[in-house]
């Protein structure tokens, strides 16, 4: 038994199968984000009620950004647990931002409608600020510091307790190591 | 003059160069993008490039690209923003420095060791029978032998027959092959004439030393026959010991098949170039469309009974949804159709029962759903449960005029106490997927009326934002004054529920083709559009040309 | 009922292939003779078996019997018929099946033909087969079951994906699985060989024309697959390097290295565990490529929906890998062999020359597919390897491919003189030359084109020498003419001859794909009516726009005048498909082809408000046809590889 072939063999299959079985351990689809720790870009967005915000102004204070759309299910999921975060926090140095991507004004406006969502949302209407943010799933979260880095990233939907808790993280301004992830689906 | 024709031909030689480095530009920027944008990956589709990939997304990276490439950046920086936001994921085509260089070098080194492995392998091999070569006696081989390796016909052994004699029969068929390769490839220009006649001596050399080991074996039958194979010994006359040989017909039969694979081959793939022509038109025609006939019937039924019951002609109706209901004894939509009816006809008891069945094989099914909440809030007064079934009712809608119209009931029920509603709300409420009414022709257009145009009448959503009407129903020859009625059946696309506000227009189309519009075509519209769903003598008076 | 029987039936069959394991193995302990037929028996069996439970499933297809989960979501009351019974293999449950069907009607013709001959190896081929049927109905039965029952039963399915309902559905998956199973047949027959420990050519020569024919459906396939992409799926591409892409063509290389390796250990006896090792590699790979498609493990838009199977297919190919090298690390000693070569210049050179690029193409397809996971794995970092990555490095492996192509049949066995060789090569090189010089003045002037056609010129050139010089000797040896001189050439050396016409086709193909990759040209552009594009020789002048409803999707066509060299060719009708399942339109592309170049239509998107505006983008592509031409030349050239001759009239073993 010529067993210096064997494990030549084995030294080659073997590593191929544990690679394939580890292929096994990650989602095939998910793409790790960049801009954990980075300055977020500055963006300016035109909110449903007329006015103008840009991220600049929202300097000093810890930001929840949120990109959704009004026909993804997640989003719809996940709409009444951030209105109820916002509802906590908004009289706390944080603010909420939500931006609509690939989206019509009338539905988007139907969609905050119909959970009553009070705070400030805009459209994203070149689909410019979905990709400085690097979005390719929908909806997706980020917490940007007083300092304007971002700090968390989540792509899926996300639960109130979990915004408050990353919202308190990024005011201190802690990174957190990783992104997280919910339910989500793809953008069109 | 002189002076002002020199102006212009300065000027235009000024300017169309000037145009002509324009056009080059902008050529470039478009060829700049496309050639940045394949190496962009979508991040929406799979493997595909944003050049290539149709999704919004893709559309929307594409512009970003265009816009960065008009500012001057090189094809570098726009690479490295996209890397920068998505990461090294983003390039189709992986960096060539950091962990990815060894995908750009590995598979050269691969090619290159391969190729010397080879030729080493090869330098070896050829080396070792250099020496054995010059150590065969060049034995004279003898005519004799020479004739009987190349005319003898022998029967070759099975491939299973492993005896010593099965084996060197083997190896003198190789050899009697190899001697005629080596002939083939001679005459073809391949070898040399001294390098051909070594290698004949050599083959020579061997066959005859083969030869001599086969007649020195002990003789032995020709073909001994191997156990389970009594035919071979009577087939061998005939077939001339080879098993490969197919008789004629089954050669005739195979080319049969053939043709008749590669023409069917030929006939689908060539009809999957043409283009469709519509609903009706299938590769295997109407033949086999695997609806059988009470199927067809079926549907057929149910559609008219829907009709029927718009224009509400309900015995007809009664009728039609009575023949769905024979074949397919637990269809919904005529069980909750009947449960319709008989609310109309003031039998709560069997319009409920017919709802229950309704919802016993479609447990969701909304119509049955709110066909059984009405009875129960109207005939038998039983707000707690109307209320039960409404509130589910709510959750199943999506957010629209329906669902406002449940909400309305809903918010009804504990108002109106015990008093009966006179006007069955049931029947409006369905009937509030239509919309009737009459159409005129304006006098003055009596003469212009074309013989073989067709009547359109087109409803619009007046919340819709464009793009294809809500409905569309089209009248061959039509006879005026016409009535009409447009309901939930004549919608375009499935699942676009036919309520809320809706614009009604109608045009007499001379070409029959409802998205063009040509000179002649007769219009109008309903004066008071847009009409409500439900409402009825939405009249309208044809008094426009186009 | 429907559900019952093919359950069952499957159920049945799992156990029949565990008797088929079972009993050449107990036989070859206990050596009664019963077993050995008992196996070839269960193959009967499961292939009746298997065959009732396909037309169960079939037939639940056709009559939309939506108590079966399979039913309901893949076909709809208003599908139609050839649409149902594609739904066969439109998801995994069925493609599953559909691959063990074939898989098992293959095992019955091998074991009928060969029911009174090699009796000794025979049990063991059987045993294969019932192994793989065992892991597939195994599956099939316990795992991804296509007979599950679904309750309330639904008013109406779901439907076949809206991609799929395209006739190329009927032929792509069923040719692509076809010679991926037919691989099986030359597997099963090198490990019987290996067990029973006969490695001399019998078990190559029995399957030489079952190799053959796998190699033939699995270009079909894939070709098949370039086809459809190409002319539905509406992005001009016809290759994406997709991985699963990739894994239908990886088999494909190391199946064409064993055909032309086992030529040399036909006439040389070398080679043979190198032989041994390319078809445990190449049935591997058909595994790992239903594994990739099954997994989930790297995206792909083939990829079914990932479940357990996954797991569970990695297992088998664990197993097939380990159990099949270590069969061949056992019988090591018996494939010793003392290699005898004349001269490094020879035709057995070039063979060995050719595996060596195959396999080298073969790694670095691999690598580049499963990088990913390497990347993300050593180095924590997500890359993507896509087709500029693959079209950049395996062009000069394959151009290699097309010199060794014009080489190989200008060189001889065993020993080929200098002189002669260099005779043979002067003429279509220097041929071909001029014909670069002709290009090179004409129009193409850059180098890897240039390149590319110059060999292959060189290798149609080498092929019509070396006919002609065979026809030559006919003619002086038993005065034939031309057209007698092709055909007894053709019955007498079968596979040469075939396949230097095969040789022909791929020549075709690739040079399809040179022409389209390198001199395409495209344009988008927003168009009013009555507005037009130019783009090469053509004018694409838009007339409007028209909305139909089809039975399953709302379509919008744009009509598109066509004018080449200013004469009208008639109205194109290029369209997007709107589907309520689907959030985007899948598009219909439309495309004109013509020996010199195709022009395609991609309607990318149309105002909605006024419909008087629409998106177009046209590609101009030229010599795609070359490529579906190029398929049939290789269909032709394998019919007369594997065409049965009368065995007095063979030359060549």
């Amino acid at each position: 038994m010529p067993w210096r072939r064997l494990t030549i063999t084995l030294a080659i299959i073997g590593p191929i199968l544990a690679l394939l079985a580890f292929g096994f351990t990650r989602d095939a689809k998910y793409i790790k984000s960049p801009l954990l720790a980075k300055p977020a870009t500055p963006f300016t967005v035109t909110l449903y009620d007329g006015k103008k915000l840009s991220l600049e102004d929202l300097r000093g204070r810890a930001v929840f950004l949120n990109f959704w759309a009004s026909w993804c299910l997640p989003c719809r999921e996940e709409a009444r647990d951030l209105e109820a975060a916002w509802q906590k926090v908004k009289d706390r140095n944080m603010v909420f931002l939500g931006v609509a991507l690939q989206d019509t004004d009338k539905n988007s406006i139907a969609f905050l409608k119909e959970f009553n969502i009070t705070y400030p949302n805009g459209r994203d209407e070149t689909g410019k600020i979905g990709v400085d943010y690097g979005t390719w799933g929908i909806p997706e979260s980020f917490f940007i510091d007083p300092q304007g880095r971002i700090t968390y990233k989540h792509v899926g939907g996300i639960r109130a307790a979990l915004v408050i808790s990353k919202l308190e993280d990024a005011a201190k301004g802690i990174v957190s190591a990783q992104e997280g992830r919910g339910d989500y689906q793809g953008v069109k | 003059m002189l002076f002002l024709r020199t102006l212009l031909v300065v000027y235009a030689l000024l300017v169309l160069p000037g145009n002509a480095l324009l056009a080059a530009t902008a050529a470039n920027v478009e060829d700049r993008t496309r050639e940045i944008a394949t190496e962009l990956r979508c991040v929406v589709c799979q493997n595909l490039s944003i050049a290539d990939s149709p999704s919004e997304m893709a559309q929307q990276m594409r512009a970003i690209v265009r816009e960065q490439v008009e500012a001057g950046k090189s094809a570098e920086q726009i690479k490295a923003f996209f890397v920068s936001k998505y990461g090294e994921w983003v390039l189709l085509k992986p960096k060539t420095t950091g962990f990815a260089a060894l995908l750009w070098i590995l598979p050269y080194v691969f090619l290159v060791l391969g190729v010397l492995a080879a030729l080493w392998f090869l330098r070896r091999w050829s080396l070792a029978q250099k020496t054995k070569l010059s150590a065969a006696a060049s034995a004279p081989v003898s005519d004799t032998m020479r004739r009987e390796l190349l005319t003898e016909e022998f029967t070759l052994p099975d491939l299973e027959d492993s005896s010593v004699r099965a084996s060197l029969l083997r190896e003198r068929d190789r050899l009697k092959n190899e001697l005629a390769e080596l002939e083939f490839d001679f005459q073809t220009g391949k070898h040399s004439e001294s390098d051909c006649a070594a290698l004949k001596r050599e083959i020579e050399t061997k066959a005859a030393d083969v030869m001599q080991q086969l007649h020195a074996l002990p003789a032995q039958k020709l073909a001994t026959p191997m156990p389970k194979r009594p035919t071979a010994k009577k087939t061998d006359p005939k077939s001339e010991g080879s098993r490969t040989r197919f008789r004629h017909w089954q050669l005739i039969t195979g080319g049969v098949f053939l043709l008749l694979f590669g023409l069917a081959l030929g006939v689908m793939l060539t009809q999957s170039i043409r283009p469709r022509q519509g609903s009706n038109d299938s590769m295997t025609g109407d033949f086999m469309t695997g609806t059988t006939p009470a199927n067809s019937d079926a549907r057929a039924a149910l559609a008219d009974g829907k009709q029927a019951f718009s224009r509400q002609e309900f015995p007809k109706a009664i009728d039609a949804f009575k023949k769905v209901l024979a074949s397919d004894p637990d269809n919904s939509e005529a069980h909750a159709y009947m449960g319709f009816i008989l609310m109309q006809a003031g039998h709560g008891d069997g319009a409920m029962l017919a709802f229950e069945k309704a919802l016993s094989r479609a447990p969701n099914f909304p119509m049955a759903l709110w066909g059984k909440g009405m009875v129960l809030y109207q005939d038998k007064k039983d707000f707690g449960a109307a209320r039960g079934i409404f509130e589910k009712l709510l959750h199943l809608v999506p957010p629209g005029e329906e669902r406002d119209e449940i909400t309305k009931v809903l918010a009804e029920i504990p108002a109106t106490g015990s008093a009966p509603k006179p006007t069955p709300p049931t029947a409006a409420a369905v009937a509030g997927q239509t919309i009737s009414g009459k159409i005129t022709i304006d006098a003055k257009l009596k003469d212009k009326i074309d013989p073989q145009a067709a009547l359109f009448i087109i409803a619009r959503s007046a919340a819709g934002a464009g793009g294809p009407p809500l409905a569309v129903k089209k009248i061959d020859k039509p006879t005026f004054p016409l009535n009409y009625s447009l309901s939930q059946e004549n919608v375009m696309m499935q699942g676009l529920p036919f309520s809320g506000k809706i614009s009604i227009t109608a045009r007499l189309d001379k070409d029959g083709n409802p998205t063009t519009r040509g000179a002649g075509d007769l219009t109008g519209e309903y004066k008071n559009n847009p009409a409500q769903a439900g409402a009825k003598n939405v009249d309208i008076a044809i008094d426009k040309v186009m | 009922m429907t559900a019952a029987i093919g359950h069952t039936s499957i159920l049945l069959a799992f156990f029949a292939a565990l008797v088929g394991v079972a009993s050449p193995l107990i036989a070859a302990r206990f050596e009664p003779e019963r077993f050995r037929a008992v196996a070839r028996y269960s193959i009967f069996g499961q292939f009746a078996l298997v065959t009732l439970a396909a037309g169960a499933l079939i037939y639940g297809l056709v009559s939309t019997d939506f108590s079966i989960k399979y039913v309901a979501f893949n076909t709809t009351r208003a599908t139609p018929f050839y649409y149902r019974v594609t739904g066969l293999w439109g998801a995994l449950e069925g493609s599953l099946l559909l691959w063990e069907w074939i898989l098992i009607i293959f095992a019955g013709i091998v074991a009928w033909v060969y029911r009174n001959r090699h009796h000794e190896m025979m049990p063991w081929v059987v045993m294969i087969f019932s192994m793989v049927s065992v892991f597939f109905l195994g599956v099939i039965a316990f795992l991804s079951n296509p007979f599950e029952i679904v309750s309330p039963i639904p008013l109406d399915g779901r439907g076949l994906n809206p991609l799929l309902e395209d006739a190329n559905m009927m032929t792509h998956p069923p040719l692509l699985y076809t010679g991926f199973v037919g691989l099986t047949v030359p597997y099963a027959f090198a490990m019987a060989a290996l067990i029973v420990g006969k490695l001399d050519e019998a078990w190559i020569t029995t399957t030489r024309r079952w190799t053959i024919i796998a190699w033939f459906f699995l270009t079909a396939g894939n070709l098949v697959g370039a086809w459809w992409s190409y002319h539905v799926l509406g992005w001009g591409g016809y290759w994406a390097w997709d991985p699963v892409e990739n894994a239908a063509f990886m088999p494909w290389l190391p199946a064409t290295a064993f055909l032309h390796s086992v030529q040399v250990q036909e006439r040389r006896r070398m080679l043979k565990a190198w032989n041994l090792s390319l078809i445990i590699i190449a049935f591997s790979l058909t595994i790992f490529g239903t594994f990739l498609t099954r997994s989930g493990i790297i995206s792909s838009i083939h990829a079914f929906s990932s479940g357990p199977v996954g797991a569970f297919f990695l297992g088998f190919l664990a197993f097939i890998l380990l159990g099949s090298f270590g069969l061949l690390a056992y019988r090591a000693d018996l494939l010793k062999e003392q290699p005898e070569l004349d001269s490094m210049v020879s035709r057995e050179s070039a063979f060995l020359l050719n595996n060596i690029v195959l396999v080298s193409a073969l790694f670095t397809i691999f690598l580049g597919t499963i990088f990913p996971l390497i990347s993300e794995a050593v180095a924590g970092v997500q890359v993507s390897v896509g087709a500029p990555y693959f079209n950049s490095v395996t062009v000069p492996l394959f151009l290699f491919l097309v010199f060794l192509m014009g080489v190989g049949p200008m060189i001889a066995w065993r020993r080929a003189s200098w002189d002669n060789l260099k005779r043979n090569f002067l003429w279509p090189a220097a041929a071909s030359l001029l014909f670069a010089l002709a290009l090179f003045a004409w129009k193409v002037q850059d180098f890897l084109p240039l390149l590319g056609f110059t060999l292959f010129a060189f290798v149609v050139l080498s092929i019509f020498f070396d006919t002609a010089l065979a026809l030559r000797a006919r003619k002086r040896i038993a005065g034939e003419g031309i057209l007698r001189g092709l055909i007894t050439l053709a019955r007498r050396n079968q596979r040469r001859y075939g396949g230097l016409v095969v040789h022909l086709g791929v020549v075709l193909i690739m040079m399809g794909i040179a022409g389209s990759m390198t001199y395409s040209s495209e344009k988008d552009a927003t168009l009013a009516v009555k507005e037009s594009l130019d783009i090469g020789n053509y004018r694409v002048q838009f007339e409007g726009l028209k909305g139909t409803q089809q039975p399953t999707h709302f379509r919008v066509e744009g009509s598109f005048r066509l004018f080449h060299n200013g004469n009208d060719e008639g109205v194109v009708s290029p369209a997007l498909k709107f589907f309520p399942s689907q959030q985007s339109p899948i598009g219909r592309a439309v495309h004109q082809s013509s020996l010199s170049e195709d022009i395609y239509l991609i309607l990318s998107g149309f105002s909605e408000v006024d419909r008087n505006h629409a998106t177009l983008k046209v590609l101009v592509r030229p010599l795609v046809v070359w490529m579906w031409i190029g398929g049939f030349v290789i269909m032709f050239g394998t019919l007369i590889c594997i065409w049965p001759m009368k065995k007095a009239d063979v030359v060549e073993p």
